[in-house]
């Protein structure tokens, strides 16, 4: 490694990765540093990269290539399967012919996701500042959330459930309304937790001025998500281009300013509260739109999946047609791109991630920081190393 | 901090008792069973081996399902019979069951359905020993080898006051020196597979490797010409002689991950 530069004479190096402590994802750091502070960071990623856009190319149907879209970061399977479905659906052109009721649902599990996860990162933040009790209530709910999840859908991290034209798993408005109750008393649960918090002192001052980053670096490095939205920039793909539903509800942009963890934490904590209300409306809706079961609005696959309708319509003329989709996860926005469709699959899928940006503003992000600090300053950023490598 | 405590002490215990019982929470699965009496292979006498429906074998993207075992044909190999459904490779997805309902037609009940239990044969290969083998504390060392993250959740989850493994006298711990267990997550990618076998030699004898998760046994979803997991075969050679054990699913659940770590720290693998 070459730290040219930035080294300074009594500075060392030492590496940390690509197997760290604990339970962690796989990456290598290589640290500068004169002891208590830190003088740089140089981040080296791809140790678990998979292929997966040659993988991906090789599925069979496109359902398999939803399996595995899931599979890239299970974290946000979700919000991934969501963006690939809405790309597929604008190459074939059946944007218009989905009925509202499924994209309220799937507006549904996007924000049951965000909520998830940003519980999640709450009692990793809480752990990395040393307070056990807090960190095990959150981890505790979290829990919870996963099991509903399980319970109504079969699967923890809401994978399996976006298919092309709809939602794969039969539920009834009854399970919908049980889903978004159980999860209110567990937001407002973890909403008391917070509010405990926010007066533990050495939990918020650690957070404070910790890996601050400027509106202008932020801009520089093209920040994404909550990262984003923390140093000052409104960037929230459900406000700016909004998609499914989210243009017909007023979602507020959450943003603040300091760009330090703590802001991060703040427009977590927002977001949360966000989403409930989120839920809340979709449930409103769907009781409104006299919804009853999602085996109603079943996609119409045949409609689309019959080779020779399509090799009609997609194969002879045009060639050169895409679709595009995006959804915004927890972390920030997730774009597909899809081309090439050869009647069963599509041969070119290109899919990103919000993580890449964000890892090179945070290893500048850390320059001149604590030591000491480091573990708190990368769980505010909650990545994903599986999404950066793919 | 005492206010802290106080909360702490207030919540009260909220840990399940298992392994003493088997409260696992609602809705909760760990494999997929096929009843072979409603299977219209069996129940219309067709040709043997020419099997009518493959409906569930062909939607099945791990390629999971092999209808030539159904019963009648069973064979035996290397002592374990054949079994319809390969648990090592389903990830539950359930494209099996919504095909089977969909032939059988039989109002939402088809031949597969997900079961509950954590009765899966998970003995290591060459695996003769019956007892216990470390007598205090189970020290568990993870890497990650290419997961996709859901995996590292599901063994983070441990942690929480609803499995709380420390209760049971089994922790994670960052030194493979101390390692009684490695267990490994992911599909084991070009560059992870050679840190794997440095790891793994830091890690003193007896030792186990628990390959977490389908991706790491067989490539789960990733799998293909190269992306094999722990089924590559450079590496499967140099695994021959290790305590490797198998623990499928995609995430595996919190329950079955406790209960292979409990298995090996008590003895009495199956
Ligand atoms: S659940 Fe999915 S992976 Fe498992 S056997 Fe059925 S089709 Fe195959
Ligand atoms: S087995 Fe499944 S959950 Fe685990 S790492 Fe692989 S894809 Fe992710």
């Amino acid at each position: 490694m070459n730290h040219g530069k930035y080294k300074f004479l009594g500075d060392y190096e030492f590496i940390w990765g690509p197997v760290r402590k604990g339970v962690s994802e796989s990456i290598l750091f290589n640290f500068l540093s004169s002891g208590e502070e830190l003088h740089n960071l140089e981040i080296t990623a791809g140790y678990k990269k998979r292929n997966v856009e040659s993988i991906l190319a090789g599925k069979r149907n496109l359902y398999e290539q939803i399996l595995l879209i899931e599979r890239i970061s299970g974290l946000h399977a979700f919000s991934a399967s969501l963006s690939f479905c809405l790309g597929v659906e604008d190459f074939f052109g059946l944007m218009d012919k989905i009925h509202n009721n499924i994209k309220i649902l799937r507006m549904f599990f996007a924000e049951f996701e965000r909520i998830r996860n940003h519980i999640e990162n709450l009692s990793e933040i809480a752990e990395s500042t040393y307070i056990q009790v807090p960190s095990a209530l959150y981890a505790y709910h979290a829990e919870a959330l996963k099991q509903l999840s399980h319970k109504y859908l079969k699967s923890r991290y809401l994978m399996g459930i976006n298919e092309i034209g709809g939602i794969r798993v039969n539920l009834s408005l009854e399970d919908i309304e049980n889903i978004f109750n159980s999860a209110r008393l567990i937001v407002n649960k973890v909403q008391g937790i917070i509010k405990k918090n926010m007066e533990t002192k050495s939990h918020i001052d650690r957070l404070k001025t910790t890996g601050t980053i400027d509106l202008k670096t932020a801009k520089r490095f093209c920040a994404k998500g909550v990262v984003a939205k923390s140093a000052g920039i409104s960037l929230d793909l459900r406000i700016n281009r909004p998609y499914l539903l989210y243009g017909k509800i007023n979602v507020k942009p959450v943003v603040f300013e300091d760009g330090d963890a703590f802001s991060r934490y703040m427009v977590r904590i927002e977001e949360i509260g966000q989403s409930l209300n989120i839920l809340e409306y979709c449930c409103d809706m769907l009781k409104r739109n006299g919804f009853r079961y999602t085996a109603d609005y079943l996609s119409r696959q045949k409609e689309y999946e019959e080779p020779k309708d399509l090799e009609k319509r997609y194969l002879k003329d045009e060639k050169s047609k895409h679709g595009f989709g995006y959804a915004e996860s927890s972390e920030g926005a997730i774009f597909c791109y899809v081309k090439d469709f050869d009647g069963n699959i599509f041969k070119k899928i290109n899919i990103k991630y919000p993580f890449e940006n964000n890892y090179k503003l945070f290893a500048c992000g850390t320059k001149n920081t604590m030591m000491m600090d480091f573990n708190i300053n990368e769980t505010s950023y909650n990545f994903s190393v599986a999404a950066l490598d793919k | 901090m005492a206010f802290w405590t106080y909360n702490g002490l207030k919540f009260g215990i909220k840990s399940v008792k298992f392994p003493k019982e088997n409260d696992f929470y609602d809705g909760f699965i760990s494999s997929l069973k096929i009843n072979e009496e409603k299977c219209l292979n069996l129940t219309k006498k067709v040709n043997e081996r020419e099997r009518k429906c493959r409906e569930c074998e062909l939607v099945c993207p791990t390629k999971a399902i092999n209808l030539s075992n159904l019963s009648g044909e069973e064979e035996i190999k290397e002592g374990a019979a054949l079994k319809v459904i390969d648990e090592e490779r389903c990830i539950f997805c359930g494209l099996c069951i919504d095909a089977c309902i969909d032939v059988t037609d039989s109002r939402g009940i088809g031949a597969i359905s997900y079961a509950t239990g954590l009765d899966f044969n998970i003995r290591p290969q060459n695996y003769t020993v019956d007892k216990k083998i470390f007598k205090k504390s189970l020290f568990v060392k993870h890497i990650d080898t290419g997961s996709c993250g859901a995996c590292e959740s599901e063994i983070n989850a441990l942690n929480n006051p609803y499995y709380n493994m420390h209760r049971l006298g089994i922790f994670i711990t960052p030194s493979p020196r101390f390692a009684d267990v490695l267990l490994a997550t992911g599909t084991f990618t070009e560059r992870m597979e050679e840190v794997f076998l440095n790891v793994l030699d830091n890690i003193p004898k007896p030792r186990f490797i628990v390959l977490a998760g389908s991706c790491a046994i067989s490539g789960g979803v990733f799998e293909n010409e190269t992306a094999k997991g722990a089924k590559d075969l450079k590496l499967f050679a140099l695994l021959d002689n290790e305590n490797v054990i198998a623990l499928p699913h995609c995430p595996p659940n919190p329950f079955e991950i406790l209960n292979v770590l409990l298995l090996i720290k008590n003895g009495g693998l199956k």
